[in-house]
């Protein structure tokens, strides 16, 4: 599986806790479910830029875009999809 | 000096905390609305006790402390509510606020939109919560 970075613009967010939070439950048992199963492993939310930063587990860059609601796209649209590889800076101290 | 939690004494020391923290003042400068924080014994069941602030533009002008039994609470922008340990856990910094809110264990009531843009604000809001020392320390 190769890791992948995807950045969105947040244009819209669900009024309620309620919403946003089952929203994003269900954007997580979809990734699991789907066929290329691709998994959310974590956010960054940068609130002043309005961007969200996810890492992605996936075979491909498609698969983690067919896990997003037509809805959740039209809220917060993605703007990329890269590979990308973890570099742990703490490896620097060993 | 620690003021036990939840208690008068320890939100009147936040208050303070609030209006002379200059970080606080210069990151909250754009937020406006005031809250209420519902600390419940029980998820779910009777308070414990409810704290009220009033934020305007990086102050807290006003806050107030309500006890059980309180039958009318002001109605405020925000209501967030939880039981004792996890507003412990929040204000100790055992558990990310954001964290909280996504799992519910800190449940919101209001427009989670403001709060989302207001991440940072939230954020400083809690940094000075934790810049209050509590005391007797609880355990979970």
């Amino acid at each position: 599986m190769k890791r992948y970075l995807a950045i969105h613009k947040v244009r819209n967010v669900f009024p309620t806790q309620d919403e946003w939070v089952d929203d994003w439950r269900g954007l997580r048992q979809r990734s699991r479910q789907a066929p290329g199963c691709a998994v959310w492993l974590t956010s960054f939310y940068a609130a002043v830029a309005g961007k969200l930063y996810c890492e992605w587990e996936a075979e491909s860059e498609e698969d983690i875009r067919r896990c997003f609601t037509r809805n959740e796209l039209d809220m917060a649209p993605i703007e990329s999809i890269q590979e990308i590889v973890r570099l742990d800076p703490s490896w620097l101290d060993e | 000096m620690g003021y036990p939690f939840p208690s008068e004494a320890w939100l009147l020391a936040l208050h303070q905390t609030l209006n002379h923290d200059a970080q606080y003042a210069r990151t909250a400068r754009g937020w406006e609305g005031d809250m209420l924080c519902v600390i419940e014994a029980v998820q779910g069941k009777e308070w414990l006790a409810v704290f009220y602030f009033d934020l305007w533009h990086g102050a807290c002008r006003r806050v107030e402390s309500f006890a059980p039994g309180t039958t009318e609470l002001p109605s405020a922008r925000f209501t967030l509510r939880a039981p004792l340990p996890n507003f412990y856990k929040v204000i100790s910094g055992e558990l990310d606020p954001m964290q909280a809110m996504m799992t519910r264990r800190l449940r919101v009531e209001g427009n989670m939109a403001y709060m989302l843009r207001n991440v940072p604000t939230v954020l400083d809001f809690v940094r000075c919560c934790r810049a209050v020392e509590i005391e007797p320390k609880l355990v979970f």
